[in-house]
């Protein structure tokens, strides 16, 4: 976990910085995790329940049956 | 197409700029398991921080499994689960967030009230960005058709802690870890576990029991990086460990191409999981005593695992249209391979996904 840590601060202050106008290609949707929820969300679910590690990844409900 | 039409009008007649999405997925496996999982949601900004989200979603599920067939009922089982989706998000500053987020959903066995709440922080000039999710769900387990005063309790609250960071013009990486613990009734009410007395040969059926306790833990650190103008890869890694002794490792990438501007993206992903089994499973439980093992189960999600899962998918962008300003198609499928190697009944499944959205921006 420090380690974790650790590789984070070294990203957030080691990494040169990118100014606002240099952010065109991290701004497209490819880039953005979040552009598509409904698939991610029917995946997380989809998975969730033929999987024993759901739970830690968010998706919501189901009981036996979807398995 | 309707669906989404008619999301859009109702929500844009609330106020300002929104988005609307229709989705819906097919999973269809060669163990008689279809699920048809569609998704409406609709989200409307209220003013320039405020924005409301409301949506439904379902799963009308027909399973015919080798294992449900043999423990619950002889012909399998129909049903339908309904879920909402109900939540506001306010944004104060530019680089700060809040959301709510109120998610219940019901089925013939099990109903669930979620909550969650979550910030959004981005520091060193929107370099960083910062997430955090507390999330509850008070749930019930029961058996169809049995009155649901007598249906079990499962609480689970979990917290999730996610950091992202610019690498660089190309790149950007986070580093996600989820804890939740699950307190209640955690076992399936219709399942019975046999269990062989060895001297004879008699074997018992008895109901399934899990411990009614279980600590999970979940980390992945992932990247996403732009190989070109119109070239974009992301990789991700996800370990994950909980009590009952259940290890996982999960791989995933994703290609995609972006072949026409705005217009058309094609992309290829695959992932591979492994997990080791829940340290009470047992491919078949033997007692040379007579004696019930205390914890005992039939669930293949509990048993050492492994499964692919590849696809391919397109996005369609249509520009204008309608009372849309942007509207955009996806397309995929994928075939998702599950392999069981401690569970009797069943050795593996091959599954088809499909997929179908719409969406647009107004």
């Amino acid at each position: 976990m420090k380690r974790a840590a650790l590789a984070v601060l070294l990203l957030c202050f080691g990494c040169a910085p990118v100014r606002p106008w240099e952010r065109g290609t991290l701004a497209h949707r490819c880039m953005t995790p979040d552009s598509r929820p409904e698939e991610a969300r029917a995946r997380q679910h989809m998975l969730g329940a033929r999987e024993s590690s759901r739970g830690a990844s968010g998706e919501s409900g189901g009981g036996c049956g979807c398995r | 197409m309707l669906a989404l039409a008619l999301v859009a009008t109702v929500a844009r007649s609330a106020s300002g700029d929104g988005k609307a999405a229709a989705f819906v997925s097919v999973y269809q496996d060669d163990d008689h398991v279809s699920v048809i999982s569609p998704q409406l949601v609709a989200s409307t900004e209220i003013d320039d921080r405020v924005e409301v989200e409301a949506g439904w979603e379902a799963d009308i599920i027909s399973a015919a499994s080798v294992d449900i067939v043999t423990a619950a009922s002889p012909r399998g089982f129909e049903e339908v689960r309904h879920g909402l989706i109900a939540g506001a998000s306010f944004r104060p500053e530019p680089e700060v967030g809040f959301g709510i987020r109120y998610l219940p959903s019901w089925e013939p066995d099990f109903d669930s009230h979620a909550v969650a709440a979550r910030t959004v922080h981005e520091w060193l000039e929107r370099r960083v960005e910062q997430r955090l999710e507390l999330r509850a769900s008070f749930d019930r387990v029961g058996r169809a058709g049995e009155p649901t005063e007598t249906w079990r309790k499962q609480t689970s609250v979990s917290a999730a802690a996610s950091v992202g960071v610019i690498v660089d013009r190309w790149t950007v990486a986070q580093l996600a870890y989820e804890v939740a613990s699950v307190d209640g009734f955690q076992a399936s009410p219709y399942r019975f576990v046999p269990v062989s007395w060895e001297p004879t040969a008699i074997v018992v059926r008895v109901p399934e029991r899990t411990p009614e306790h279980r600590a999970r833990h979940a980390i992945g650190p992932s990247v996403r990086r732009a190989l070109a103008r119109d070239w974009f890869a992301s990789a991700g890694y996800r370990f994950y460990a909980d009590d009952w002794g259940i290890v996982s490792h999960t791989g995933e990438l994703e290609l995609q191409h972006e072949l026409v501007r705005d217009r058309l993206v094609l992309g290829a992903n695959a992932r591979v999981y492994w997990q080791s089994s829940a340290s009470f499973h047992r491919k078949r439980y033997v007692t040379p005593t007579g004696e019930v093992p205390r914890f005992r189960s039939a669930d293949k999600m509990l048993s050492r695992s492994w499964s692919l899962l590849a696809g391919a998918r397109s996005e369609l962008g249509f520009g204008r249209a309608g009372p849309f300003e942007v509207l955009r198609a996806t397309l995929s499928l994928a075939v998702y391979e599950q392999r069981f190697e401690e569970f009797a009944p069943l050795e593996a499944r091959t599954a088809v996904i499909a997929s179908l959205g719409a969406s647009g921006e107004y």
